[in-house]
């Protein structure tokens, strides 16, 4: 797999994303969900809200890992289960007033508030966040046969929310290893069916998204 | 070009990649899909079940499997005085060899004696114990009268672990265990290395008068190897070397000692098909190598091999409904100083059952059929129902027969002027009835069963002419007993103490003479109560056991007993602790076989280094 400009994106990821940790910090609300299953029947959600410490040590492995990862081109985003926090995701076109400007004033404030415009103007990313959180914790389960082969994994799934609030073009971006795992996500994920709401969400974008699905068995 | 970029807070390495490998698209976080791990015995039956975890063995710092067991649910267990000395597990009061032994899935012990040596079998190499108790020849075949122990060692898990234990205490007992285990790119290992010694007591009064020492040094190995949608690769080795000096009760100054080798090796295929079928093969074997000495000349040598070859197909009907089938191949292969008849038998078992859970019930329906060379064919089977009335709450029944194959020493024990084998016994015979009420809430779990077995056949060794003072002995089945009890065992937490307590409450009787049948307690209590304080965890274990009659007749009576068990660890950092015992509190002196002499009080201290 390709990317078209490499560099020329590289600098404008490093570069809003300075401007995002510090805009996150401030404001973030991190959400994690949890879908635990009971044996068959009772599924538990539970929605954690964390503070925004955890982005602040993140931002510091920021210089580290950077150069590293020009050269590889097929690593597969690898989440951290633990500290991963919230992601309201901000879609921005090229052609958008960018915050540049503010990063590299170093300007906390302005980016914060640059970035909450531009969130607001575009697409209103907490609620699309929300919506997918909510649809995918009631269909979600463990499928029976993994469990009682004590498989266990993470499934990459990518898709795209089309600007009726579609979801199509599911794919397996990365298989768990085990296809009923990959399959019983896929299946979640066409279930949902909020698409007025996304809809209104998405305010007329066209959005592309990767979903990671950790299955995990916990001893009782 | 339009170039359209969504962020996240995700590690930036994680970003970029995403980015490289399709710049368009955004990561959301996670969802995080959890369930139960289930383990397969607990889950598959309706049967009373006890599992001891390698953190309960740890929290307990007990040194051997009896003292684990003791006083627990329908544990009943007696020995010869001390680590190492001849150890009785009566469960369920049944006799010592209708209790299944069972590590990594093949049988443990030896085929001429017909019992397991759970006194020789080294904690330090076991990761979980599964109890289960009542009938279970229907899957497991002969000896699962009382119930079933099975015993897993070590494996590994994703997280590299290593550990460290030296320990010792009173007796000038030592211990040292070590051991690593995690995963790599091939797989996940486990190994683990064992040494303990003790100079123990004096065990008989009528015996040589010097202190009957004990010691083993085991090693155990597994590896195990996911193979995706295909199932998975596993292989486990166990090996226990022991020597035990014992008293000969009959000639003070014998000096008579035991070297016993016990080994098994495991090999086992899981493979999937689709969904719904599970497929288990498993080839096994296991050693018991038994060399007697007495005044350090060769005195006797009983050496046990057993084969297994087995397949499992368990096929899920639905979510809730399984049919397993099954066929085991088990050779037994003795060899001995003495010059047996036979030395060799196959059992061809065939064995299917059905699990349904329907709303608020479950209902298990097994049979299994062995056909033996030297007993013929039995059919054994069990039906087991369970009513979950309440979310927390459920009632169970159920009705079983089980048998008991006899021993290579019953069938075929050379004739030495004093005793001969009896090559026509049959098998010994089972039924069992039982209910049982359940509770698992927040805070509370407790189960309390009660239950009647009647076991026909059983083997004796009777004079051939009980008139004749010197006749020989010739074993038969004669007896019957009937026995029935009830168990509670309730688990909680009141003021932040960890509360275990355990009733056994039991009427064993010769169905014949209306006798208590030896060596069994009719009442018998165990109470743990732990607690942590931060870094410091502390705990007390009191066992309680009723009187026991040492003889058949019911003329011989040992009196009960109580005993207070200290124990404490200490952390001093995430990876070292430090741990301490104090058992029979009060030095109490009790007997469970007449004259011979159990443990004093004793102390042991040891420091345990783990890392993950």
């Amino acid at each position: 797999m390709t990317c078209a400009a490499p560099h020329k994106a590289a600098v404008f990821i490093a570069l809003s994303l300075v401007l995002h940790f510090i805009g996150l910090s401030i404001v973030s609300v991190k959400t994690d969900v949890v879908i635990t299953e009971q044996g068959s029947a009772n599924i538990e959600i539970e929605l954690s809200k964390k503070n925004s410490s955890l982005t602040t040590e993140k931002s510091k492995s920021l210089p580290q890992k950077k150069p590293a990862s020009h050269h590889i081109a097929t690593v597969s985003p690898r989440p951290l289960i633990k500290t991963t926090a919230i992601k309201p995701i901000i879609e921005k076109q090229l052609d958008e007033p960018r915050p540049i400007a503010a990063a590299n004033n170093d300007r906390k404030i302005t980016a914060t508030t640059t970035t909450q415009e531009n969130s607001r103007s575009s697409i209103d990313t907490t609620k699309i966040t929300s919506i997918l959180n909510t649809e995918l914790s009631r269909y979600f389960h463990y499928p029976r046969a993994a469990q009682r082969r004590n498989w266990q994994g993470q499934v990459l799934l990518e898709f795209i929310i089309l600007s009726d609030g579609d979801i199509s073009q599911i794919k397996v971006n990365k298989s768990s290893g085990y296809s009923i795992l990959d399959n019983a996500a896929m299946e979640a994920l066409n279930k949902i069916e909020q698409r007025t709401q996304l809809a209104l969400a998405i305010n007329g974008h066209k959005l592309a998204q990767v979903l990671p699905v950790t299955y995990r068995l916990i001893n009782h | 070009m339009q170039f359209r970029l969504i962020q996240t807070t995700l590690l930036v390495s994680s970003i970029f990649s995403s980015c490289l490998a399709n710049a368009e698209q955004g990561l959301l976080n996670p969802v995080i899909v959890t369930a139960t791990r289930t383990t397969q015995t607990v889950d598959n039956t309706l049967a009373p079940v006890t599992v001891i975890s390698r953190s309960d063995i740890e929290n307990s710092q007990a040194s051997s499997v009896a003292e684990l067991l003791t006083g627990m649910a329908g544990m009943d267990i007696t020995s010869q005085g001390g680590l190492g000395t001849n150890t009785s597990l009566f469960l369920r009061g049944t006799n010592t060899n209708h209790t299944l032994f069972l590590v990594d899935g093949i049988r443990l012990g030896s085929a001429t004696l017909g019992t397991t040596a759970i006194e020789l079998i080294p904690l330090e190499q076991i990761d979980r114990i599964e109890i289960v108790r009542g009938p279970r020849s229907s899957l497991y075949g002969s000896e699962a009268i009382g119930g079933v122990v099975q015993l897993f060692t070590r494996q590994g898990s994703e997280a590299t672990q290593t550990n460290l234990t030296a320990g010792y205490g009173t007796h000038n007992t030592a211990s040292l265990s070590a051991g690593t285990s995690g995963a790599t790119d091939i797989g996940s290992y486990s190994m683990q290395a064992a040494a303990t010694k003790t100079d123990g007591i004096h065990v008989h009064d009528d015996g040589h008068p010097d202190k009957d020492g004990y010691q083993n040094q085991s090693v155990t190995a597994s590896f195990k190897k996911l193979l995706g949608n295909f199932g998975e690769a596993a292989l486990s080795l166990f090996h226990s070397e022991a020597d035990n000096d014992y008293d000969n009760i009959y000639d003070a100054t014998a000096i008579n000692e035991s070297h016993t080798r016990q080994n098994t090796i495991n090999a086992s295929l899981k493979f999937f098909a689709g969904d719904k079928l599970d497929n288990n093969i498993r080839l096994s074997q296991q050693r018991d190598e038994f060399d007697d000495f007495e005044n350090a000349a060769a005195n006797g040598s009983f050496n046990t091999l057993r084969k297994q070859a087995l397949w499992q197909g368990d096929y899920h009907l639905r979510d809730d409904q399984t049919i397993s089938l099954g066929y085991e191949v088990l050779t037994e292969e003795i060899e001995t100083s003495g010059n047996y008849a036979e030395t060799e038998r196959d059992n061809h078992a065939l064995f299917g059952q059905l699990q349904s859970e329907f709303s608020q019930q479950a209902l298990v329906l097994a049979v299994r059929h062995d056909n033996n060379d030297a007993i013929g064919h039995t059919t054994t089977g069990n039906i087991d129902w369970r009513w979950n009335f309440s979310s927390e709450a459920n009632i169970t029944a159920s009705y079983g027969r089980a048998f008991k194959a006899p021993t290579f020493n019953d069938l075929y024990w050379p004739d030495n002027g004093y005793t001969f084998g009896n090559p026509n016994l049959l098998a010994e015979e089972s039924r069992s009835a039982e209910i049982g009420a359940n509770i698992k809430s927040d805070n509370v779990r407790a189960s309390f069963n009660i239950y009647k077995t009647r076991i026909e056949n059983l083997i004796d060794w009777q004079a051939v002419d009980p008139g004749d003072p010197f006749s020989p002995w010739t074993p038969d089945n004669v007896n019957n007993a009937v026995i029935s009890g009830m168990e509670t065992r309730i688990e909680t937490r009141l003021f932040n103490w960890d509360l275990a307590f355990n009733l056994n409450l039991i009427d064993p009787r010769d169905e014949q003479t209306n006798n208590r049948l030896q060596r069994r307690a009719l009442k018998e209590a165990r109470l743990d109560l732990d607690r942590e304080f931060g870094k410091l965890a502390t705990g007390v274990s009191l066992h309680a056991a009723g009187g026991r009659y040492d003889d058949a007749a019911n003329t011989d009576l040992l009196p009960g007993y109580g005993l207070v068990n200290l124990r404490s660890s200490y952390a001093l950092n995430k990876s070292l602790s430090v741990k301490g015992k104090i058992d029979n509190l009060f030095d109490k002196e009790y007997e469970t076989i007449r004259d011979y002499n159990n443990l004093g009080r004793t102390i042991f201290v040891s420091l345990s280094y783990n890392i993950e």
